[in-house]
């Protein structure tokens, strides 16, 4: 691929938007490439930009579609009716008051101003259902395939070769799942009541079907998860100095789900959740209780001896 | 080893390595000042050869070299001003990464700024926008909006990509 064809790519590089072979292309085609590896560069702010969760749900609702306003002479069925109802509206007023054969009419009953037409009822004006958006946005829940038992996660997958073959596997088959009512009710036409454990490491709303997975990486720093294909992510660090919402280093597509990568240099409790909507506050998600999505607090990985 | 791995790793990283320094040196020149390109590019293999060593693909190190990159530049941009540098020469601001409260404001700023050169956009980019957002793909979206093939996709977003660029005064920044 050369330049030209490469930089149709630029717009795609900083949502997380390309596959891994555009990626290559992109990549391959900026490093021949001056003045598209400089394009590249700037969209960086871009990118950084929108890996905040945050952010991203704020242009989303920036962008959402507002249903069309249909203007009451475009709705053919109203008109018609209005036009009906102003027919029979008119003929009566005739037939009642229209002129007897041989008499005359007093000079105040012409000159009595028709009786106006009261506005068309509600019923009449109701405006037409708005058509359904084209897309609708969807929770992960309707995307997923058929959700698993709920006492069994899948396994870690290995779908991104992480930067580094995980020696630590924060593999959602070792968590125990909670299953409950979640408040408001994320979609879930296949929701079950999973049993309560004793312990639980993470919280699962009823619908949610894939979950994500997380793999360290052998410096211990290093986090990869692979989530997705939609919804929000967020991670959130807790120590005795409070929440700290943590940003991905990067977040990619990657075998139809996301890949975000984290470098996570402190020592706190990291919880993990994975929400069908924005949240406008993340750092005010509860470390326990009910939600509605996933959430886990992640295992840091074993520290090698010395 | 990174299964994925292209052909030698040894050689495909060094060979993306040299390929990333000259177009650093280049870019850092154009942007920041000409007698630092060199150390800023070499400030950058350093950190990815001594934090980084692990990472072999392009896929991984390009990405992670513009990062590396943007950190560089917002600490040296912040150094010069510090210095009063900033006074013999034109350097771009860039924002600080960190999470400290002048680039918190800054990221609110460009956000804003953002959301409201999108509601700007014709229905068709903001739809592609919204699609891109909600992490679909090339692929999926040309179903989802109806384009005839792949290409119309990306020519769809190269100029949508400009327009939003246009309303955000030619920078992201």
């Amino acid at each position: 691929m050369n330049a030209r064809e490469a930089e149709k790519l630029l717009g795609g590089y900083a949502t997380g938007t390309l596959s891994e072979a555009e990626r290559r292309d992109l990549f391959a085609a900026a490093l021949e490439d001056q003045a598209l590896f400089d394009a590249l560069a700037d969209e960086e702010t871009l990118r950084e930009l929108l890996a905040d969760p945050a952010a991203k749900a704020r242009l989303l609702a920036a962008l959402e579609p507002k249903p069309k306003a249909v203007p009451f002479w475009r709705r053919p069925v109203a008109m018609s009716l209005a036009a009906s109802l102003l027919i029979a509206v008119g003929v009566g007023l005739l037939l009642k008051h229209g002129p007897r054969p041989g008499t005359a009419l007093p000079s105040e009953e012409l000159a009595a101003p028709i009786p106006q037409v009261k506005a068309a009822p509600k019923v009449l004006a109701a405006p037409l259902p708005p058509q359904e958006p084209k897309r609708a946005r969807r929770a992960p829940a309707v995307e997923a395939e058929p959700a698993p038992p709920p006492a069994k996660a899948p396994a870690a997958p290995a779908q991104a070769p992480a930067p580094q073959p995980s020696e630590v596997s924060g593999a959602a088959s070792t968590v125990e799942v909670v299953a409950d009512q979640a408040q408001g009710g994320a979609p879930a036409p296949m929701a079950k009541k999973a049993e309560r454990a004793p312990e639980a490491l993470a919280y699962l709303a009823p619908g949610v079907a894939s979950v994500p997975a997380w793999t360290w990486g052998a410096d211990g720093h290093s986090l990869s998860i692979a989530w997705g294909p939609s919804g929000f992510l967020y991670l959130i660090e807790r120590d005795a100095a409070g929440a700290k919402l943590l940003a991905p280093r990067s977040t990619d597509t990657f075998g139809g789900r996301k890949r975000s990568v984290y470098q996570i240099e402190g020592d706190g409790a990291l919880d993990l959740y994975w929400m069908s909507e924005a949240v406008p506050d993340p750092l005010k998600l509860p470390a326990e209780g009910s939600i509605t999505g996933f959430r886990a607090r992640l295992p840091r990985p074993q520290k090698k001896q010395p | 080893m990174d299964p994925s791995a292209q052909t030698v790793p040894g050689a495909t990283r060094a060979a993306v390595l040299s390929a990333l320094r000259e177009r650093i040196v280049a870019f850092a020149a154009s942007r920041y000042a000409r007698e630092s390109a060199e150390d800023l590019a070499q400030e950058v293999l350093v950190v990815i050869h001594e934090k980084y060593g692990h990472l072999e693909r392009m896929e991984d190190l390009v990405p992670l070299a513009f990062q590396i990159l943007r950190f560089k530049l917002a600490a040296a941009r912040r150094k010069a001003f510090r210095h009063g540098e900033h006074l013999e020469s034109e350097v771009e601001l860039l924002a600080s990464t960190e999470p400290d409260p002048e680039t918190q404001a800054e990221r609110s700023q460009r956000l804003e700024r953002l959301a409201a050169a999108l509601t700007r956009l014709g229905e068709r980019c903001r739809d592609l926008f919204r699609l891109k957002l909600q992490g679909r793909g090339f692929a999926e979206i040309q179903a989802l909006m109806g384009a005839e093939s792949l290409a119309t996709v990306y020519t769809w977003d190269h100029r949508c990509r400009k327009r939003l660029l246009e309303e955000m005064g030619g920078r992201w920044e």
